[in-house]
């Protein structure tokens, strides 16, 4: 595969010495054109007729716009801008390659509408119309102009509007815009009924991206089960500007948008969230928490025991025995750890059970901490600060050797 | 440095510029917010019950002062809903920016993006940077802070106490000349003070070349490899890796063209940057203007992971090529006529699976006697063997609107009807989602008021026995009005929403009320 890197490394290469243009046709040698154009190291090519900046993202307050004028044969001789519509000009000094710089401080609200004109020794001129651009640094603070994409981001995700979600997501985007389209219209199809609201808690930018931390929370049905699930966390996303709107350029774990394709979409993880967090698997199902499996070839002789934190698996010797792990399992018992609390969950699946579901009621420090260990019962512990609720997946009713599986979720 | 510090310092200079005041804002919002929740399955909520509040403060000003330009921002939330913050009282932001001639000093909240794959997070700390108008000087950015993801953690507040990621780098860039410009970056990160026994602690740098080329109009060349070395010493684990990605973009009328490569080795690590390890990655898009009112687009991707290639059984490959054509005035007579079409192939197949799944979608839009139209009809197989998902679905959305003035009234009236149809053929089972809501906005232009009321239902029925039916009928009315309080610019507002979920299993029905009333003011 690194033939295919030095393939397109050679292209870039050939491209910049090449003198035709393969996709451009029809234009004459002898033309005054615009070798290239930034207005705030963004590329005229790919702005749109209007440019609305914003004084956060401005490097000294001031618009930089750059360029090179080219004229075949013939030397540029000068180069004018206006910032009202041609109703002034100002000279711009061009080096004797026709490059250019250009700066000028805006004032907040006022519209400028820029016209460069490049003139050669010959007298012939640019296409000057082709070069106007509208450009307005925005009364507007930025955090308000994130508020209002976030705001559209979460109600298109909400309706399950998949072609208005993706129109604020950029083409630069760091997970790849496309595996992000695809995840959220699988999650369309996998969750119904989608309700997650946020508060911004931060935002901060520079560089030309801004950066926005939010608290979320989430309810959601899930199609292929009926079953419903809630979480929240705290989650970060970057935007970068395009033509005066941010688009979304990267998000991290957890996930609010993408859940069926979370390995491609996020890029990175925010330290600090404990919680298990809503996935989708290839299903359309929830892939929430983690399955365990407890193996015990000889339930009399020893105690298979787990530990919340690390995931460890541990075999304890005794019957009944929790020293090492938090909890300890048989076919008709769970055990726990001295300092370790439980409580029973009833009428939930471990999907729905919530933070509030563990806070409140009663807490049992008691061995057996359970004597029911049938599929489907759902149990909450309190490890030190910690809280976790386990559901049953499986239980083979072995003796003496059995195989236990259990779904854990940490809060 | 005691991150305390990166509290302290700011909200000294805070108060030092804020002295010498010359330019002042404030943006505030409050709100009520009384939810109830009933029935016997209300515990599924995610609504936090009865009386809570939330307070969005943040104030940001500049000015100039010793010949030093200046701006800050201060934010702060309150509220006594856990759904809105775990914490009461918080700072959100603190941030100040001061600069002088080519150099720019930042504290605070600070947001340097070197490149894609060193550093694209915010920091809590100071930031340095010299930027010269003009000549061929480069651009140099030094920083220092840490990466916590709130300020409470800085004081290692219990309730929301994370693993301390301290930070430093720099980036140097150069503009080589007109078409061409490179940066170098560098940035080091080492945890410490780990928050759980089993938390990860890693120590690492990363460094990284980027560059822009624009060999003339139209074609933009940029890339950037980055080599980074890490230890994390809860597993143990010491490892190097590189990532590498280069992209062309070719944009003239009626072409654009776009090519991209990127290869992320399994073992690189980017604790502050954005990158998917162990993916090899090739994705190609070309969209052409046939004509002023036909667009073609079309693309393929394709990437796999095991990059060491250490067992196939391991790899997975994936392929998406994707076809699409967008018509405007698809019919002559009608100028409001729009149609596209989107076909989409996900192919994956490795690690012992083989997913073939099918995209089809089709999109019309047309006004017809002073109603908007938009409908969409989409048809999607999916095939993952052996025996994961066998499935197709085929959903249709289509939606009204109107505006329409009455007096001093604006009224815009919708209705949108939508249906979704999954046949499953593992289980046998076919489910149906049937929805439909009614809207009218309503405003006031001259008094400046909107509002928008909706209703609607969305209906789920499975057909396996051992599943619930659901359905949720739902009501909603937002009404905003921008007034003056006390001089001010202010917006009033009122949001209340009704949701009732009902059941198969009738234990599990409830009904959400929620009634939200606040004041947005800014000067």
């Amino acid at each position: 595969m690194k033939n295919i890197a030095n393939i397109l490394i050679t292209l870039a290469l050939l491209a910049g010495t090449a003198n035709a243009k393969w996709w451009i046709f029809g234009k004459s040698a002898d033309d005054v054109e615009i070798k290239y154009l930034t207005i705030n190291s963004v590329s005229a090519d790919e702005s749109g007729k209007k440019i609305t900046l914003f004084k956060e993202t401005l490097q000294d307050g001031t618009v930089k716009i750059k360029g090179k004028a080219k004229a075949g044969k013939n030397q540029i001789g000068s180069v004018r801008i206006s910032l009202d519509d041609k109703a002034t000009w100002q000279e711009v000094k061009a080096a004797e390659n026709g490059a250019f710089e250009f700066f000028f401080t805006p004032e907040q609200g006022k519209k400028y509408v820029f016209l460069l004109e490049a003139t050669d020794t010959t007298g012939k001129v640019n296409k000057v119309d082709e070069t106007r651009k509208e450009i307005e640094v925005s009364a507007e603070n930025i955090r308000g102009k994130i508020t209002e994409v976030l705001d559209a981001m979460f109600e298109a995700y909400n309706k399950e509007d998949a072609v208005r979600f993706i129109s604020y997501v950029s083409e630069n985007f760091a997970g790849d815009k496309a595996f992000l389209e695809l995840a959220a219209k699988k999650d369309f199809n996998a969750l119904n009924n989608i309700n997650m609201r946020y508060t911004i808690s931060n935002i901060a930018s520079g560089s030309g991206k801004i950066f926005a931390s939010i608290t979320f929370n989430r309810m959601v049905f899930v199609n292929k089960t009926g079953r419903s699930s809630t979480d929240g966390g705290t989650t970060e996303f970057v935007f970068e500007m395009d033509g005066g709107k941010p688009l979304l350029y990267s998000m991290k774990q957890p996930l609010v948008f993408g859940l069926s394709d979370a390995d491609n979409v996020a890029t990175g993880e925010v330290i600090g969230n404990t919680a298990s967090n809503l996935e989708l698997d290839e299903t359309g199902d929830l892939n929430y928490g983690t399955s365990v499996t407890f193996s015990n070839p000889d339930r009399s002789s020893y105690t298979r025991t787990y530990i919340f934190l690390d995931g460890s698996l541990e075999s304890e010797n005794g019957f009944a025995t929790v020293l090492i792990g938090d909890i300890g399992v048989d076919i008709m018992h769970i055990w726990i750890k001295s300092g370790v609390e439980s409580k029973v969950i009833s009428g939930k699946s471990l999907s729905q059970v919530t933070l509030a579901d563990l806070t409140s009621g009663t807490w049992n420090s008691t061995n057996p901490a359970a004597t029911d260990v049938s599929v489907g019962k759902v149990y909450g512990f309190k490890v030190g600060s910690s809280y976790y609720a386990i559901e049953i997946e499986s239980n083979n009713m072995g003796d003496p050797s059995f195989i236990i599986k259990i779904r854990v979720k940490s809060f | 440095m005691n991150p305390k510090i990166l509290l302290t310092v700011p909200l000294l200079l805070l108060c030092s510029a804020a002295s010498a005041e010359n330019d002042f804002h404030m943006n505030n919002e409050f709100s009520l917010n009384y939810n109830k929740v009933s029935g016997p399955g209300k515990s599924a909520s995610s609504l936090t019950e009865n009386l809570n509040y939330l307070e969005v403060l943040n104030l940001n000003g500049g000015g100039r002062k010793s010949g030093w330009d200046y701006n800050y921002n201060l934010g702060l939330k309150a509220t006594d809903d856990e759904r809105n913050d775990i914490k009461t009282v918080l700072l959100t932001n603190l941030n100040g920016v001061f600069r002088k001639n080519a150099n720019t000093v930042s504290l605070g909240d600070i947001f340097e993006s070197f490149s894609q794959y060193t550093l694209a997070t915010s920091l809590k700390g100071a930031s340095y940077k010299y930027a010269k108008n003009g000549g061929r000087a480069p651009e140099i950015t030094a920083l220092f802070g840490y990466a916590y993801p709130r300020w409470d953690s800085v004081w290692k507040e219990p309730l929301t106490r994370t693993v301390a990621r301290r930070a430093y780098g720099a980036r140097a860039k150069e503009n080589f000349s007109d078409s061409l410009s490179a940066g170098l970056s560098y940035i080091n990160v080492k945890d410490t003070g780990r928050v759980n026994a089993a938390d990860a602690l890693y120590d690492s740098y990363n460094l990284a070349l980027d560059l822009n080329y624009n060999p003339f109009p139209g074609l933009t060349v940029a890339g950037e490899h980055s080599l980074s070395d890490y230890d994390e010493n809860a597993a143990g684990v010491s490892a190097k890796g590189s990532a590498t990605r280069i992209e062309l973009v070719g944009d003239a009328d009626p072409s654009r063209v776009s090519l991209e490569y990127e290869e992320v080795q399994p073992d690189f690590f980017s604790a502050l940057g954005a990158a998917v390890s162990d993916r090899r990655k090739v994705k190609t898009k070309w969209r052409y203007k046939y004509s002023r009112h036909t667009t073609f687009n079309s693309g393929l991707l394709w990437y796999r992971n095991n990059l060491p290639g250490s067992s196939a059984a391991d790899t997975t490959q994936s392929w998406r090529p994707e076809l699409g054509m967008a018509v405007k005035k698809i019919f002559s007579a009608r100028p409001y006529s729009f149609a596209d079409f989107s076909y989409k192939f996900d192919r994956k197949f490795g690690s012992g699976s083989s997913q073939a799944d099918h995209y089809l979608n089709v999109n019309y839009r047309d006004r017809f006697a002073g109603l908007d139209s938009d409908s969409n009809l989409g048809y999607t197989l999916y095939k993952t063997e052996a025996d994961v998902r066998d499935a197709s679905e085929i959903n249709f959305n289509t939606s009204l609107n109107s505006r329409q003035e009455k007096g001093n009234w604006v009224l815009k009236p919708q209705l949108n009807l939508g249906t979704w149809y999954s046949d499953d053929e593992l289980t046998g089972y076919t489910d149906k989602i049937y929805e439909y809501s009614l809207g009218l906005g309503a405003e006031l232009p001259g008094k400046n008021i909107t509002s928008d009321l909706r209703l609607g239902q969305n209906v789920l029925k499975k057909e396996d026995a051992a599943s619930d039916d659901s359905s949720r009928f739902f009501a909603s009315l937002g009404a905003y009005w921008r007034t003056k309080i006390m001089k001010y610019d202010s917006t009033v507002f009122l949001r209340a929403g009704y949701n009732g979920f009902d059941f198969s299993t009738s234990s599990r029905n409830f009904r959400e009320k929620t009634v939200t009333l606040g004041v947005n003011t800014q000067f």
